[in-house]
């Protein structure tokens, strides 16, 4: 098991946000996080990532207490992908994928040959080697999650946090990125994703987290959301859900009754 | 921006500051030519039999290399400590007049005049009084989360104010013998005066703060990310933006203790670097030293030469960068409209 996050609690001044969240992520696995607005998925995340300290509870990180890590540690065990915004300053692609190497070098230390090798690896592995060149705020939403998808990889953590991957991606993008997500999942990484949609949730994810008012109500596979009645209760609409053989492959589909 | 890999930006830039700087020699009212300069340069390493007038080798080193000195000086701090304001606020609209850097230490360097205090203390009170501005706006402008770029600047404009407010008072009680017109004279913003003391006073807070600079060059470029991704990354975002906010303070400072307060140079430079090197640190903070100190030593020679009695640098750069500025607002509504 990767990560251990156990009877975290996080309140903002008195309103309680989180409480008593515990569950694990390991290698191999993708996690989906559903939930309401303001039910706490940023909040979960903030608390792994180490930008909020949870007021009780612990998460471990191969055994060791991530309240112990240094910034950097922290950083070359799990890294963050956020949801995709233009840049103030358009970097190039080469350069975005190589800040991942920061939690690897020293503060005054630049980046060299080998920090420059590993990143054009995370571009060829997410097939985008050719936008090496391009400014990210010259590419599409989608082609742009991936860049941030190789700067995690180029971090080396072994723990993926996706907020809202595909927030504002068209349909194609929406499927390329989570496309790439199950690749990376199949190479062992451990990944965690938060989502708006319950269908995108049962079609990727192994397990799925769901938070209602402060509280995990819902931790285990997605084949036990079928008989609907929990995501029902989490939206208060009733849904259809099914499970569907493509031809290819068998996914579960969540529309509105 | 693209990346430009395709030239060698900071050599041709080191070039041009070359060429910059030998040019400046020869213009003037005691022009020194390139040879004659070269000669009376290297007559104090080398064994070079004088073929020069005792005026010639008085002009280089008594009044035009310090001169030249401290505009380059000069211009290389604001221009970089323009560049690294707009790189940790993620905003490439602002510089340290902008924020409020230039007419803070404005104020402390005055309050020094006003005190009659010794020489050494007017960088280090406008450091103070600088480094309060640039805090001030900070804070207002976090206060305004949902639109930083506007707290930011407008923060910017109302505490520039206030401290213009404070100068002018300092104004009314200075002494109108003595102490208002050294006041009046040192704010124009103006090197005629710049002497080997003043290039002494300069360097090493200029020193001091370009060489961490150079060192976090690349780091800085992950500074001006969002907050979230630079911490994510493991950058300590508190203790880096913290050392960046001093040394370019420092650096705005120690150019206003010099030369009073010299607008639009820590705006208009960054922009061109970019524009020539793209937006890597590594590249943008060695660029934008060099040609800060280019360019302020044309703007220099050109205040200098052109009338017969000197405008002060300050009207020039405002000439040259108001029109720019306004450039760079009709630029961004085209781009943020497209």
């Amino acid at each position: 098991m990767l990560l251990e996050a156990s009877s975290l609690s996080f309140s903002y001044g008195r309103r309680k946000v989180l409480e008593d969240i515990s569950f694990t992520l390991s290698e191999g696995t993708s996690t989906a996080i559903l939930g309401r607005n303001g039910s706490g998925k940023t909040t979960l995340m903030r608390l792994l990532l180490g930008f909020l300290k949870a007021e009780s509870g612990t998460i471990r990180i191969d055994g060791k207490d991530t309240s112990l890590m240094t910034n950097r540690e922290r950083a070359s065990a799990i890294a963050y992908i956020p949801q995709t915004t233009s840049n103030v300053y358009s970097y190039s692609v080469l350069d975005t994928v190589m800040m991942g190497r920061a939690p690897s070098l020293t503060v005054f230390q630049h980046p060299g040959k080998k920090d420059e090798e590993k990143a054009e690896e995370a571009l060829e592995m997410l097939g985008i080697e050719k936008l090496r060149a391009r400014s990210v705020n010259a590419i599409s939403g989608g082609e742009r999650q991936l860049v941030l998808i190789a700067r995690a990889l180029t971090q080396d953590a072994k723990i993926l946090l996706l907020d809202e991957p595909t927030a504002s991606l068209d349909y194609s993008n929406q499927l390329l990125v989570m496309e790439t997500a199950e690749k990376l999942r199949e190479k062992g990484y451990a990944l965690l994703f938060s989502t708006h949609s319950p269908e995108q949730a049962l079609m990727n994810a192994t397990n799925i987290l769901i938070l209602k008012e402060t509280e995990l109500i819902f931790n285990g596979n997605p084949e036990n959301l079928l008989s609907g009645e929990i995501l029902e209760d989490l939206y208060s609409r009733k849904l259809c859900i099914r499970k569907i053989d493509t031809g290819a492959t068998e996914r579960i589909v969540c529309i509105p009754e | 921006m693209q990346r430009t890999d395709k030239y060698p930006v900071i050599p041709i830039l080191l070039i041009l500051y070359l060429l910059v700087f030998v040019l400046s020699f020869s213009i003037g009212r005691f022009p020194v030519g390139p040879v004659e300069l070269v000669k009376i340069l290297f007559s104090r390493i080398l064994p070079i039999e004088p073929d020069w007038s005792a005026q010639a080798e008085s002009v280089v080193f008594n009044i035009r290399l310090p001169r030249i000195i401290a505009s380059s000086l000069i211009g290389a701090g604001l221009s970089l400590s323009g560049l690294i304001f707009q790189m940790i606020f993620r905003n490439p609209m602002v510089s340290p007049d902008v924020l409020g850097a230039s007419t803070g230490a404005g104020f402390g360097a005055s309050l020094a005049l006003l005190w009659a205090l010794p020489s050494f203390s007017i960088p280090l009170f406008a450091f103070i009084t600088g480094i309060l501005a640039v805090l001030l706006v900070w804070a207002i402008a976090s206060r305004v989360p949902s639109n930083q770029v506007l707290g930011l600047i407008l923060g910017g404009i109302m505490i520039s104010s206030l401290f213009q407010s404070g100068t002018s008072f300092i104004k009314l009680v200075a002494d109108p013998e003595d102490e208002l017109p050294a006041i009046t004279y040192f704010l124009m913003g103006s090197l005629s005066g710049a002497g080997m003391d003043e290039v002494k006073l300069l360097l090493p807070p200029m020193i001091i703060s370009i060489i961490p600079m150079l060192m976090l060059s690349w780091r800085m470029n992950i500074l001006s990310l969002p907050e979230e991704e630079a911490l994510s990354l493991g950058v300590n975002t508190k203790v880096l933006r913290g050392i960046a906010i001093i040394a370019a303070t420092l650096m705005t400072a120690s150019t206003v203790a010099v030369a009073g307060v010299i607008g639009w140079v820590g705006l208009v430079i960054p922009h061109i670097t970019r524009m020539l090197t793209g937006t890597d640190g590594r590249k943008t903070i060695p660029s934008s030293l060099i040609l800060g100190a280019a360019f302020l030593t044309i703007v220099d020679t050109v205040s200098r030469s052109v009338t017969y009695s000197e405008i002060p640098i300050g009207i020039l750069t405002s000439f040259i960068g108001a029109p720019f500025f306004l450039y760079l607002i009709v630029k961004e509504g085209k781009n943020n409209a497209a």
